[in-house]
């Protein structure tokens, strides 16, 4: 059993960048045409393209990887993901109803005017960012009690909220035409990619996870220290309520960002956290770097497979459904190895 | 609990008893600021402990709780290795002689050959055993121990005790051990702090402390105390 | 004697009182003239397309949905696509019916009360042709119908000549709904067998999607199918949606694409370019004037 030295942690997290360097590489040579089909001019939009959606991949997924890394640690249970404490459910109602009432002229704000360049800003995303603010507000305000936060509070805090929002989002469906109400349960699958150029929603959301991601590298010994309960992690020399506070609040932003910016897609962040736990075990201090790659990865390839669904077979079929379906045979993986998946009880 | 005030010096064993509802377990986690006080201070080494920082107190005092369950499946190397938290930095990475430490703690318990097995796949005692070689890794001058002994069996009972004096005796650590096990605290603490109904019942050695008359004030039990010929004193209820 | 026969009678006419209400045969009706006939229309193209006969008067409800023309908008709303208050509309008490709901209560329910329900397929020209002529007949209003077939008819072959006029056709030609909610990674289309897609000929140009039906595909497919003209169809009766500016921002990056590349996106708002009804006319002259501008030239890659 080797201890974990500055060293083994770069060589692990250097090791994790170059396979998702190599996957991303493949990434932009396959997609929804043979890429020899294209004359030089098209071939370069082409991979324009594909990088862009290929990153959006790795942020989205390294985000939301992360965060189920870090809200599986805070509520000590490994069935823990990213949108248990109704965040997404904030950030979806934000984006539907902004798609819904912000006219076209106020769609896209220029924030920023450089001579020619001019760099506008998506507002209906930013009202699923603002809305998913709200939301973790709200909830840390319900689940806190004198300051404290408990796991189980929080559960059930985020199961109540989970249910409002999922009433909301119903009530807007219902009320919409049936059009819009397809486009809404599409939208709600998840979906990466966009016809215009996405580069300056990425721009914004990419210093968030990064910064997000830093928080959580730094948090990881933390998260060790308190599977074994706040009292063991205390007498460790952790301050619990700031560490537990922090990570809920890291987490939920960076579930609300990936929800602004690619719906909610599901899965990400409760299948990566377990499959690198099976790889590398239950120490957070890798588990944290190695899920912004697992889950960059993940998450790249599964936007792959949709694009390269013909589509006289099924077009345009959102990430989610591909990573929903991951999900079964995981479980079932998951109920048939007992080793190193979770813990005991809580 | 309303007036308990007791001392313990370095390198001692101190054994806390008292029955169900005492306050022993509220007093450990007094010490272990887990609890504030609502009055009165704990002090270590003359030094009120609510200024301490976090990092710093785990450095100096180190805890066993009663019951350890971990949320995910880590070995019982990883856990003894954890007890270096406090000496490692932000990032938590560990040396050579973190790891030598972490092994040697596991040594000192007996519990090497434990190393690479899963916490959940060993029996209480066992566990206990390395959460205890955690807070030895933590090279803390003050063990806080809450019914260490509760899960285990007879002879690991005294196993852990001997261990415990043997770290008071030969490496100056001081222990505090709350205990439901009067006999066993009586032959290897140096003292014992009885604790009932919210305040100190008695304080000193084990051979002044234990006398029917407390045990039947405290616990509400009548004992004889019989003191063998080779000095052991022995509680034994009387059945009725 | 009498006593017996007097129970007899009772019980008889107890027995039929009782039956009575027990026999759910359809109650005919007195059956109105067609040219008295009023009528619910819960299909938008089938309002449309009655008060193009000058039907209006006759029309005494309609869907939510049904907002064209400007006069429709006071008749009373008795449900929208899919919910249809069955009260209300007895209680107008209609002889027609129609929609096209698949919900066989409701046909049965109508029927049972002696109301004549009637589903036409509403898809392509000759589909509006065919229901003009049985709305004219259920109606009594034959005449009106004819004259809306002729002069349906009429504008298509001007739109037709127009073409010809002004270049010949195959103009490679994209149709799409951009999506209102999220970014939309992937485009819309509209492909083959629909009533766009005969506009489309009509109008000289040439569908690039090789399917039927809509589909949704990659902007990478876009790019293989290299369309002259990409048309947005944006109705706005969903949401207010981007402005016209915006969704051609959306594209101006693929320049790889013709279409983009000479700057014939062109944005449609008008929600007959989808729907068959009697605006197909205008609809065609409509697309004529976007797939063969005033004056140009036949485009150059015509000549493939």
């Amino acid at each position: 059993m080797k201890q974990l030295t500055a060293k083994r942690y770069l060589v692990t997290v250097f090791g994790a960048m170059l396979v998702w360097l190599a996957v991303a590489a493949v990434a932009l040579l396959v997609g929804a045409e043979d890429i020899r089909s294209f004359d030089a001019d098209a071939l370069w939009r082409v991979i324009d393209y594909r990088l862009e959606r290929v990153l959006m991949a790795a942020l989205v997924g390294a985000a939301l990887a992360t965060s189920g890394v870090a809200f599986q640690a805070l509520l000590r249970n490994p069935l823990a993901e990213p949108y248990v404490l109704g965040v997404s459910g904030g950030a979806s109602l934000g984006v539907i109803l902004g798609s819904i009432f912000l006219p076209g002229a106020m769609r896209a704000v220029t924030i920023l005017r450089a001579g020619q360049a001019v760099v506008t800003l998506d507002t209906v995303g930013l009202c699923g960012f603002l809305m998913a603010l709200l939301t973790i507000a709200g909830v840390y305000g319900m689940a806190q009690r004198r300051g404290r936060l408990d796991p189980y509070r929080l559960i059930l805090t985020g199961v109540v909220v989970n249910a409002f929002f999922a009433a909301a989002i119903m009530l807007t469906a219902a009320l919409a035409g049936d059009r819009l109400r397809n486009e809404i349960i599409f939208w709600l699958m998840g979906g990466l990619g966009g016809l215009g150029s996405r580069w300056e929603e990425m721009g914004l959301a990419a210093p968030l996870i990064v910064a997000g991601v830093a928080v959580f590298a730094v948090q990881a010994k933390g998260f060790n220290l308190l599977a074994f309960g706040e009292d063991t992690a205390a007498s460790l020399g952790l301050h619990v309520e700031r560490h537990r506070r922090t990570a809920f609040v890291v987490a939920s932003v960076l579930a609300g960002t990936s929800v602004s910016l690619a719906g909610p897609i599901g899965f990400v962040g409760l299948i990566v956290p377990h499959i690198l736990r099976m790889i590398v075990g239950p120490d957070h201090r890798l588990l944290v770097p190695l899920s912004v790659f697992g889950g960059a990865v993940f998450l790249t390839v599964a936007d792959r497979l949709v694009q390269m669904i013909p589509y006289e077979v099924a077009g345009g079929l959102p990430v989610g459904v591909v990573t929903a379906l991951c999900g079964v045979p995981f479980f079932i993986i998951l109920l048939r190895r007992g080793r190193r998946m979770g813990g005991g009880a809580t | 609990m309303d007036g308990v005030s007791f001392a313990v010096a370095r390198g001692e064993l101190v054994g806390l008893l008292g029955p169900n509802g005492s306050g022993k377990s509220t007093v450990a986690r007094l010490v272990m600021r887990l609890l504030s006080p609502s009055g009165g201070r704990v002090l270590l080494d003359g030094v009120d402990v609510a200024g301490c920082r976090h990092g710093d107190y785990a450095r100096r005092v180190a805890y066993v709780p009663q019951e350890s369950r971990a949320a995910f499946a880590f070995t019982a190397m990883e856990t003894v290795l954890m007890g270096r938290g406090p000496h490692t930095g932000a990032m938590g990475f560990e040396s050579e002689g973190d790891h030598r430490t972490a092994l040697a703690a596991l040594e000192r318990v007996d519990a090497v050959s434990l190393a690479g097995v899963l916490l959940d796949e060993l029996s209480g005692g066992e566990r206990q055993r390395v959460i205890l070689a955690r807070a030895l890794a933590q090279e803390a001058d003050l063990l806080v121990l809450d019914e260490p002994s509760s899960s285990l069996d007879i002879r690991h009972q005294y196993d852990l005790y001997r261990l415990l004096r043997g770290l008071a005796r030969r490496e100056g650590r001081t222990c505090l051990c709350t205990s439901h096990d009067v006999n066993v605290a009586a032959a290897y603490c140096d003292r014992l702090v009885v604790l009932g109904g919210g305040r100190v019942a008695a304080i000193g050695r084990p051979a002044d402390v234990l006398t029917a008359d407390l045990l039947e004030q405290v616990y509400g039990i009548r004992a004889d105390v019989v003191t063998q010929p080779d000095g052991r004193l022995v509680v034994l209820p009387r059945i009725e | 004697m009498l006593r017996h026969g007097v129970m007899t009678v009772s019980w008889l006419a107890l027995a039929l009182a009782l039956a009575a209400p027990g026999c759910r045969r359809p109650v005919p009706r007195a059956e109105k003239p067609p040219h008295e006939r009023t009528v619910v229309s819960l299909v938008p193209s089938v309002t449309e397309t009655l008060f193009a006969m000058g039907l209006g008067p006759r029309v005494v409800a309609r869907s939510s949905y049904c907002t064209y023309p400007e006069e429709a908008r006071v008749l009373p709303v008795v449900g929208d696509a899919r919910d249809v208050s069955f009260e209300r509309v007895l209680q107008l008490r209609p002889d027609l019916v129609v929609f096209n709901t698949s919900d066989a209560r409701f046909y049965d329910r109508l029927t049972s009360a002696g109301i004549r329900c009637l589903s036409p397929r509403m898809e392509t020209v000759d589909d509006v042709y065919a229901v003009i002529d049985l709305l004219g007949r259920e109606l009594g209003a034959e005449a009106q119908g004819e004259r809306l077939v002729l002069k349906l008819r009429s504008e298509l072959l001007a739109a037709k000549n127009l073409v010809e006029q002004r270049g010949r056709g195959d103009v490679g030609v994209l149709v799409t709904f951009p999506a209102t909610v999220g970014g939309g990674g992937d485009v819309r289309v509209v492909g083959r067998d629909t009533f766009v897609d005969e506009l489309l000929t009509l109008a000289g140009g040439r569908n690039v999607v090789p399917l039927d039906r809509y589909a949704t595909v990659s902007v990478e497919t876009v790019v293989t199918w290299a369309p002259e003209v990409i048309v947005i169809s944006a109705p706005g009766d969903i949401a207010p949606g981007l402005t016209d500016e915006q969704y051609r921002s959306a594209w101006s990056r693929w320049d790889a694409i013709p279409a983009v590349r000479s700057g014939r996106v062109v944005v449609l708002r008008e929600s007959y370019l989808t729907i068959p009804g009697p605006r197909m006319g205008r609809a065609a002259r409509l697309l004529v004037g976007v797939l063969h501008p005033d004056g140009a030239a036949a485009p150059e890659n015509a000549a493939q």
